[in-house]
């Protein structure tokens, strides 16, 4: 499989996140969905480091990971609170931004 | 020293106006003799400055800076000289007088209302003699429109009286639309000779060019022939009688139709420049003596006929002024003050007996009131001329003036005036004072009390006298030489018609030779005429009601449809936009995020240049 297989996946599951992003009900589900993207992205930076051979590539996507992992529990605490105040995860049952 | 006795003077009435209009206006006497107090106060300077003015003669100015901008600098302040020594000392005089018979006519006023009656009248002395003391035509058009002001609180005094809140509005606007002209004019000169200060404007008129004083004077006198009543803006003058009395012979003697006349003889050297202008006064003075005089016939109100009275006197000033004789206009003035303002308060003295302003209804009261009757005497013979009466001489002087001008119509006009005039006047002291009485009313007439009667013994008094200082005032004027030539067929030609005046009257109103009805009956058409005020209030009506009112409506939707218009379709577009746009704000963040894609896909489209 040469890197044209990797990008479209990498391609699918970018489309895949932003679409469980757009669509989800649950908050969590959200948070999954953008897990996804990221990791389509750290797919991105390993694949094109080991086409060009250059150890940059395999390293960033840790940094990714570490990133996300700061993220993730940053999301956890909002929806955590979230649920306190709304009583609810539901991201369509919150609008209290409604103009 | 003068000028400081001028200043105190004009800052009395005021001091007086402040104190009762902002603290004391509950207490009405109180607020009565205080206002008395400082007009007397203000009488006794105008004379020190009356008299040190003769004795050192010259000008006296007090200034102080108001405004200083690069393009101009407005200086307040009052100028003494001794044209507005001697009105400051009339309106000063005529001013206390009436508001000590006030004391007595006003007596049965509530004393918040007799407060707000002299708070009026501190005010309106004041103003009118800023007005004559202005040095400055900016500050003199400010009072002016506060002597308009005070007259229509003043007319307007019973305001709970619809036809006295209708004569108020009707004066106020009437006077507006001649102070709309007087405005003009005065931004006129400015514009063309770049001064306000009526000093520089008189020195340096001759300097100006003919067609910008015909111009400028012919704007100028709008204000006049609005404020001075003259044709065809004397409308409002008679339907002022609506006023308490003591307010129409102040309004009618020394303040509000005085300023017209005072302002064309302050500003004369200036209208003398223009031939055009001063025969367009001299006509319109002239035209308007007869034609008030003949209303003056058919009248039955007491007051009316006084006021068309005063509307023909103002006409002989201002046709003085017009052929060229400063003097003798501002002396027509200066007696016209005296007799006018004893003969309103007589009339008062008589209305107050009687509870009527009709002729018809008094009559024989000079038995019943000898002071009052007396005194109306002395005030009509003075009014018609008769010698040796102040009338006579400051009328005299006028037809003179128009004997030798070189238009010769308002001559004619003023003598066929001097008939009428006589004619009138002695109608109303047949009817009213002597005859017999005609109302139960009529018969308990009785004198009125002293604080009305001194003021008339006083006018009484200036109204025979005040002729005899002609020479006096000529020469305190600055005219040294006087007319020697005085022809005397001139004199005895108006005492001739004056007397036959008085005769008329005599056969139809007191022997019953002739029988008024009966004439008037023959010459319908022409009394009908005359009696309908030559449908000038009809005229007038009809230009407002058709005419300005259908302008201002016009105004009124232009503004509503075309500004407002404009204004409301901005709003409601922003409004409208806003509306629809709130619906994309759904609070969901998923939708905000479908925005964010699809706005992202948009760019990213963009700037990768992929359409």
């Amino acid at each position: 499989m040469g890197i044209k297989g990797i990008l479209i996946i990498s391609a699918i599951m970018f489309s895949l996140g932003v679409f469980g992003v757009l669509t989800r009900k649950s908050a969590l589900g959200i948070l999954i969905a953008i897990e996804l993207m990221f990791n389509s992205a750290n797919l991105n930076f390993a694949a094109f480091g080991r086409m060009l051979g250059k150890i940059e590539g395999s390293i960033f996507p840790l940094f990714g990971i570490a990133i996300t992992v700061c993220e993730v529990a940053v999301g956890f605490a909002i929806i955590f609170y979230l649920y306190r105040i709304r009583k609810t995860t539901k991201a369509d049952e919150v609008d209290i931004l409604k103009g | 020293m003068i000028g400081i006795y001028a200043l105190i003077s004009f800052l009395l009435p005021f001091l007086s106006f402040i104190i009762i209009g902002f603290f004391i206006r509950r207490y009405g006497k109180i607020s009565a003799y205080l206002s008395i107090t400082c007009v007397l106060l203000s009488l006794f300077f105008s004379i020190l400055s009356l008299i040190h003015l003769n004795k050192n003669p010259g000008e006296y100015f007090i200034e102080w800076l108001w405004l200083s901008q690069k393009l101009f600098t407005f200086k307040f302040g009052i100028w003494v000289d001794p044209l507005s020594s001697a009105m400051l000392f009339v309106v000063a005089l005529v001013a206390s007088m009436v508001q000590i018979y006030s004391l007595g006519y006003m007596k049965d006023e509530t004393p918040p209302s007799l407060g707000r009656y002299y708070a009026y009248h501190s005010l309106f002395t004041f103003s009118m003699m800023g007005l004559v003391l202005s040095k400055n035509i900016l500050e003199l058009f400010v009072f002016w429109e506060l002597v308009g002001l005070c007259s229509y609180l003043l007319i307007g005094f019973w305001f709970y009286k619809p036809s006295a809140a209708k004569a108020a509005v009707k004066a106020f606007w009437t006077t507006r639309l001649g102070d709309v002209g007087f405005m003009l004019g005065l931004l006129y000169l400015y514009k063309h000779t770049g001064c306000f200060e009526l000093k520089d404007l008189l020195s340096k008129a001759p300097e100006f060019s003919q067609g910008i004083i015909t111009t400028g004077t012919l704007l100028l006198f709008c204000g006049a022939v609005g404020k001075s009543a003259q044709f065809p803006l004397h409308i409002w003058l008679p339907d002022a009688m609506e006023g308490p009395t003591p307010v129409s012979a102040l309004i009618h003697a020394a303040t509000m139709v005085a300023a017209g006349v005072y302002m064309v003889a302050r500003l004369f050297p200036l209208f003398s420049l223009s031939k055009i202008t001063l025969f367009i006064i001299a006509f319109i003075g002239a035209f308007t003596a007869v034609l008030a005089s003949t209303m003056a016939i058919v009248q039955e109100d007491i007051k009316r006929v006084l006021a068309y009275s005063t509307i023909s006197q103002l006409g002989y000033m201002m046709a003085g002024l017009g052929v060229g004789n400063v003097n003798a206009g501002f002396f027509h003035l200066f007696t016209h003050a005296y007799f006018k303002a004893l003969l309103f308060l007589c009339a008062g003295c008589a209305i107050h007996a009687v509870h009527s302003n009709s002729i018809w209804d008094m009559g024989g009261l000079l038995k019943r009131m000898p002071v009052t009757g007396f005194s109306f005497l002395i005030g009509l013979l003075a009014l018609s001329g008769i010698p040796p009466f102040s009338g006579f001489f400051s009328k005299e002087e006028i037809i003179h003036a128009a004997y030798l001008s070189e238009f010769k119509l308002p001559f004619y006009l003023l003598i066929i005036g001097v008939f009428l005039t006589a004619f009138y006047m002695a109608r109303v002291f047949f009817v009213a004072f002597l005859g017999k009485e005609r109302k139960e009313e009529a018969k308990h007439a009785h004198e009125a009390p002293y604080s009305m009667t001194i003021p008339l013994i006083i006018l009484s008094i200036f109204s025979i006298f005040s002729g005899f200082y002609k020479n006096e005032l000529y020469k305190f004027l600055g005219e040294h030489e006087t007319h020697h030539s005085f022809s005397p067929i001139l004199p005895l030609l108006s005492f001739l018609l004056a007397i036959s005046g008085f005769f008329l009257a005599y056969l139809y109103y007191y022997s019953n030779r002739l029988s008024p009805e009966k004439t008037a009956r023959k010459i319908y058409p022409v009394y009908n005429l005359v009696y309908q005020k030559y449908y000038m209030d009809h005229i007038a009506e009809w230009i407002y009601s058709k005419v300005a009112l259908n302008l201002s409506f016009l105004a009124a939707w232009w503004d509503r449809h075309v500004v407002d218009g404009t204004v409301n379709w901005v709003t409601y577009t922003t409004g409208r936009l806003g509306k629809n746009l709130r619906v994309i704000q759904t609070g969901i963040v998923q939708d905000y995020l479908v925005y964010i894609a699809i706005a992202f896909i948009i760019i990213g489209f963009i700037v990768f240049q992929i359409f």
